[in-house]
């Protein structure tokens, strides 16, 4: 990717999906190459991803699907699927693929579990620890057990994907304001007039990492969304890649 | 990778050096849907900043049976920006007796394009209620922006050819059923496509332009829903010609909705 100026450096893609989805809705299959190619057109440099099957399938697919696509390249860094129980065996899964991050769907196989401590604190308590960050998408989870669990569980980092579509993001913040860990994915869900920099205002310029939505969405929309949102050019970097990149860095493995 | 100019300025976060019209947005809200800001130079703030001329504006509570507050409110906006704003009518759908007043005092007060939405009343574009707004709306020839998402299309097809006036203006098209949205521009001329849609599926504006909708492709973002900087992108940044790009971001609007000539050297 060449331009003349860019507002920012590069951008760090916080909620990509990758591998085959139960049926092809996409022109393309969302492979490396497509995410890849579509990425080319953006300063969009680097991408957390998860693997697509784990929507529909069991972790253990989503996993293989990172580590067959991602190997041998370093921009694009899996997210590691988990479930809660036998959770050390997992988080060394995850650091022996090189991965630095999880994430966990409620309700996978149709057996729903809640993010209540007695539920998953052997997890948490894991990740809490060694600062790793899980990314949860807003759409299937029960925003009190996340309460719940970040009370428990204070200095658990949570990153929040898939915001509401439509209004402010009136429960995110009553989280945001209780759990100094939590934080929110600025992307396509999530374009309300004048949000980005409210939000920024509000919570400081610490608390929002940045997606695009990829498989299925317009990357250009949520590049132009934080580019022309009128945030500082600190608040647009910080967002853009810095805070996820330091996230990243600090986790303890 | 090469990028056309107005991908240059949109990823330097520049204003966008063409004519945009940004076809669909609301002032006000409803009760599920708090807002951070909801002021008019609040829009003004947003369009300066992505490059956008005119912005075209329904009042929230004219879609919900407010109408008289509705144009209080909109009219406001307009006479406070009105080179920028421009105001759709509303009319109480719900409330038949008052549609013909409501019609003509947006009329009256400079106003010449219609805002409907099936929810307002919950009643279906083939409700009776709404046959004195669609001849009034036909006499006038004025355009009407529509709520849509797929479902109400069999209720509004037939309206399209006894209203041969009205430039029917499909919201949100592509948001499901694109095949439709394109079958229904493609059939009747006074059908056109309106492209606001907050989850931004991945390719609807090329999908339309293949099938030969340029011409009747509309702009719009749904601000204050949504966020104007945010679905600009959409059509800046999708894969077709740069001239292509001129007519859907504005060109396109000022013929069918405002109805003013741009000259020839304006793009």
């Amino acid at each position: 990717m060449t331009s003349s100026k860019l507002a920012v450096e590069r951008l760090f893609a916080c909620d990509a999906l990758l591998g085959r989805p139960p049926a092809l809705i996409y022109e393309n299959e969302p492979t490396l190459a497509d995410m890849k190619a579509r990425f080319e057109r953006f300063p969009i440099a680097r991408a957390l991803v998860r693997g697509m099957p784990g929507l529909y399938t069991d972790t253990s697919l989503a996993n293989a699907t990172l580590l067959e696509n991602l190997a041998g390249q370093d921009a694009f860094e899996g997210v590691w699927m988990v479930t809660p129980d036998d959770a050390a065996p997992q988080i060394e899964a995850m650091a022996a693929a090189g991965m630095r991050s999880v994430w966990m769907k409620g309700d996978t196989n149709y057996i729903r579990f809640p993010l209540y401590p007695w539920c998953c604190g052997e997890l948490f308590d894991i990740l809490q620890e060694k600062r790793i960050p899980l990314l949860l998408s807003w759409r299937m989870i029960e925003p009190n057990e996340l309460h719940e669990a970040m009370k428990a569980f204070p200095k658990m980092r949570v990153i929040i994907l898939d915001g509401a579509r439509l209004g402010r993001q009136v429960m995110v913040e009553a989280l945001l304001k209780t759990h100094p860990e939590l934080y929110f994915c600025f992307s396509t869900s999530f374009s309300l007039h004048g949000g980005y920099s409210e939000l920024c205002k509000r919570y400081g310029i610490h608390r929002w990492v940045w997606g695009c939505g990829y498989p299925d969405s317009e990357e250009g929309a949520s590049v132009t969304g934080l580019f022309y949102s009128g945030i500082e050019q600190e608040a647009l970097e910080a967002v853009a890649h810095g805070n996820i990149e330091r996230l990243l860095s600090e986790v303890q493995i | 990778m090469k990028h056309d100019i107005l991908e240059q300025q949109a990823l330097a976060g520049l204003p966008l050096e063409c004519y945009v019209v940004d076809s669909h947005a609301h002032i006000g809200t409803g009760p599920s849907f708090p807002l951070y800001r909801n002021d008019v130079d609040s829009f003004i703030e947003s369009m300066d900043r992505i490059g956008c001329d005119v912005c075209c504006i329904s009042p929230y509570a004219g879609l919900k049976n407010y109408a008289d507050i509705g144009l209080r409110e909109i009219v406001a906006a307009v006479e406070r920006y009105p080179d920028r704003i421009f105001g759709y009518i509303t009319a109480d759908v719900g409330y038949p007796e008052s549609i013909e007043r409501q019609i003509k005092t947006g009329l009256a007060a400079g106003l010449t394009a219609m805002k409907i939405h099936v929810s307002s009343a919950r009643l279906p574009y083939s409700h009776p209620n709404y046959v004195k707004l669609f001849e009034l709306a036909n006499e006038h020839a004025l355009p009407i922006l529509i709520h849509t998402w797929g479902a109400e299309l069999p209720d509004l097809e037939p309206l399209f050819p006894r209203y041969p006036k009205i430039t029917f203006v499909l919201g949100h098209a592509g948001s499901c059923q694109r095949e439709k949205y394109a079958e229904l521009a493609l059939r009747y001329d006074n059908v056109c496509l309106e492209l606001c849609f907050s989850a931004s599926p991945k390719g609807i504006v090329e999908y339309f332009v293949r099938r030969g909708l340029v011409d009747k492709m509309l702009w719009g973002s749904d601000t204050n829903f949504y966020s104007c900087e945010h679905q600009i992108g959409r059509v800046v940044f999708a894969d077709i010609d740069l001239g292509d790009k001129y007519k859907i971001l504005g060109r396109n609007a000022a013929r069918l909705i405002l109805k003013r000539e741009l000259p020839e050297s304006y793009i």
